[in-house]
């Protein structure tokens, strides 16, 4: 118990919570939903999805150091990948890289074809040919991969290539034992390599019917590189894919693609750009494969009309319009403001406030924590700022 | 009138001192966890720690299944579920929560979303601190290879294969995500209503004569050569510092603190390593 007792006693009451006191609504139901559903196949939520009222109220801390923009979503990449056939690996593949010390994965997709190490060939780009694993200078059995505990599925082996050997086209070369019907993703990881793809989509978060915004870029050292060729496809969290085009643009490339498909899929779980782009380096084809993860929900819920403020001096209480288009839990949060004896707004608490919802207009009430307010010493009038609405349903935050 | 100011103030510590009952709860990280007590701590440490509760039989052992997302009624549904009961049964007031790499995040996860779920307003009010033994709050780029890699997705189609939510979850690009929008105590979000303290291990030593290697299970280190390209100077073979760091505030970083200036890897963090459960002890 190290611990400074007061402290704890302080902390203890400067948070509360208000689980089933939230004040009551006509829109606001208890442990079923009415109304109508919005759009078909909505969201699965948990099967154990929360039924109650909940208030939450916690101080806030220096509000100057805080951002609540939206961020951009962002991904660099010094990697690629290639699907290949046991066949293809036997007639022996080119690996080409753009730097020394490449680190290669070689995954088995039945999990269980593993090729070692020891089974591998290497033509060098000087045109030297090196046996059974003696151009690496790290092998990693099937075992031991297995064994290092990261995850990696089984039959997944991996090798470094010696840094004597530099950079250049190699050929990988699989001298036996390898089926030929056999399929196998191989993973490059250029670790040292200055030539990286950059993909950044304009925000973090997009709701259904909103136009997804992606730059692709490759840089080497700072300056942009030349894209031969790209390509890429939106994958839902359940696997679905939609092609996506990308457009030249003055540094790369980019994407404007329209959320029109449907968004209902695993409830927090991301969608991602899988892009894979083949740029010149030196002369040869260098390839970059990257995944940008973003957010995407179909939009349930508005906030109809500013919030508004009553009650008394020492125990304000907020109601949140909120116009929602399906029945469901939604929750409001945002910091909340009094008024100082100088007479300046001071920021005082964070409180998250959440309600089941039935179709229709309602509101979501958010009450605060008295003794926070009393502990700040400010008053009336009070405001709401860095108000948020989110759809628990679809754990998806529907404004900023 | 200051002086009895003072005296109040006395009387209530004590007060407080008189009726806290400490409790400690064990969270593990990534994966499903029947038997966490053996299996993912091992009991010598578990009691080591414990040991230094004013009640040692105030502790909680957590099984769940962290393969599933944070936020999922497996994951942060089943740890609420079982603080509850542990904080019920004990009559549980000040609750020190140890969590391990993924286990921060479901904990984060629970005082980041208070209303989710009608029972994390009492635990988080219970919480005295949440200490983080190597979290991956900002994700591992060896989330982003093993997903990379795992071709049993396309093989076998998204949901028919290998699947971890909980290492897709952890990608560095997903975690920015989560942490931007989702949970807080990272720069620039709001803090954490309750502390959460991080251990930052800072290194892996695999050298077969190292004996040093061998606390936490050598075979557990040695494959953590290869992976470690893809991790910073600065990691534990698991997590570059940049992710234990990135929430919350440092406890300490490994060797400014460990017996012989040892660095925790990612398993011994977990283990009887080089003093980590006597710090621990002395802290709960």
């Amino acid at each position: 118990m190290k611990h400074i007792l007061l402290t704890s006693m302080i902390l203890s009451l400067s948070t509360v919570s208000v689980a089933n006191d939230t004040a009551s609504s006509k829109s606001q139901i208890g442990n079923s939903y009415t109304g109508n559903p919005a759009d078909s196949a909505p969201a699965q939520p948990d099967s154990q999805r929360e039924m109650k009222p909940v208030s939450y109220s916690f101080p806030i801390n220096d509000i100057n150091q805080l951002d609540f923009s939206q961020k951009q979503a962002h991904v660099q990449s010094r990697q690629y990948m290639l699907d290949v056939s046991g066949a293809q690996l036997k007639s022996g593949i080119a690996l080409n890289t753009s730097a020394k010390g490449a680190l290669v994965r070689i995954s088995a997709f039945d999990g269980k074809s593993a090729v070692e190490p020891q089974q591998l060939s290497l033509k060098t780009p000087k045109g030297q040919v090196l046996k059974q694993g003696k151009a690496f200078d790290t092998l990693v059995s099937s075992s031991a991969m297995q064994k290092n505990g990261m995850g990696f599925q089984q039959g997944t082996t991996g090798f470094k290539l010696d840094d004597a050997l530099g950079a250049g086209r190699f050929t990988l070369k699989a001298d036996k034992g390898i089926a030929s019907h056999a399929k196998y993703r191989i993973n490059v990881f250029e670790k040292n390599s200055d030539t990286e793809m950059h993909l950044t989509a304009n925000k973090s978060n997009y709701l259904s019917g909103e136009v997804l915004k992606v730059d692709a870029r490759v840089f080497n050292q700072g300056k942009a590189e030349h894209i031969v060729s790209i390509k890429g496809r939106l994958v839902s969290p359940t696997g679905k894919t939609f092609d996506i085009d990308f457009n030249q643009s003055k540094e790369g490339y980019s994407v404007a693609k329209p959320l029109d498909m449907s968004a209902h899929s695993v409830p927090g779980a991301l969608w991602e750009l899988h892009t894979e782009a083949q740029l010149k380096v030196d002369g040869q084809l260098i390839q970059r494969n990257g995944q940008l993860p973003f957010a995407f929900a179909q939009q349930t819920a508005k906030v109809s009309s500013s919030p508004v403020i009553s009650g008394q001096k020492q125990s304000p209480v907020a109601a949140i319009p909120v116009n929602a288009k399906a029945d469901g839990r939604y929750e409001v949060r945002a910091v909340l403001y009094g008024t100082d004896q100088s007479g300046a707004l001071k920021p005082v608490m964070v409180t998250h406030s959440a309600a089941n919802l039935a179709a229709g207009e309602g509101a979501i009430y958010m009450k605060f924590d008295p003794e926070l307010i009393q502990q700040s010493g400010v008053s009336a009038p009070y405001t709401l700022k860095q108000l948020q609405l989110r759809d628990q349903d679809q754990m998806a935050v529907m404004s900023h | 009138m200051f002086r009895k100011v003072l005296l109040l103030i006395a009387a209530l510590t004590f007060a407080g001192l008189s009726h806290a009952n400490t409790g400690v709860a064990f969270v593990h990280g990534t994966g499903s966890q029947s038997d966490a007590y053996n299996d993912y701590w091992t009991g010598s440490f578990v009691q080591s720690v414990v040991s230094g509760l004013p009640n040692s039989s105030n502790y909680t052992v957590i099984n769940c299944d962290f393969t599933q997302y944070m936020w999922t009624s497996g994951a942060a549904g089943c740890l609420a579920g079982q603080l509850t009961t542990f904080i019920n049964q004990k009559n549980i007031t000040s609750l020190t929560l140890i969590t391990h790499s993924n286990g921060g995040n479901v904990a984060r996860w629970i005082m980041s979303n208070p209303t989710w779920d009608s029972r994390y307003p009492n635990i988080i009010n219970r919480i005295d601190e949440v200490i983080a033994l190597a979290p991956s709050s900002a994700g591992t780029p060896l989330a982003d290879a093993v997903i990379d890699g795992n071709v049993f997705e396309s093989a076998l189609g998204w949901l028919l294969g290998y699947k971890n939510d909980a290492v897709r979850m952890q990608q560095e690009a997903w975690m920015a995500s989560y942490n931007a929008n989702w949970l807080y105590g990272t720069s620039g979000r709001p803090a954490l209503p309750k502390p959460f303290r991080s251990v930052v291990g800072t290194d892996v030593e695999s050298a077969i004569w190292d004996g040093d290697s061998y606390c936490g299970g050598y075979s557990q280190n040695v494959g953590l050569e290869f992976t470690q390209n893809w991790l910073d100077s600065c990691s534990d073979g698991f997590l570059n510092c940049s992710s234990q760091n990135a929430a919350g505030s440092v406890w300490f970083y490994d060797t400014s603190k460990t017996y012989g200036d040892e660095p925790l890897s990612h398993a011994q963090s977990r283990r009887k390593c080089f003093g980590l459960d006597v710090f621990l002890r002395n802290r709960i």
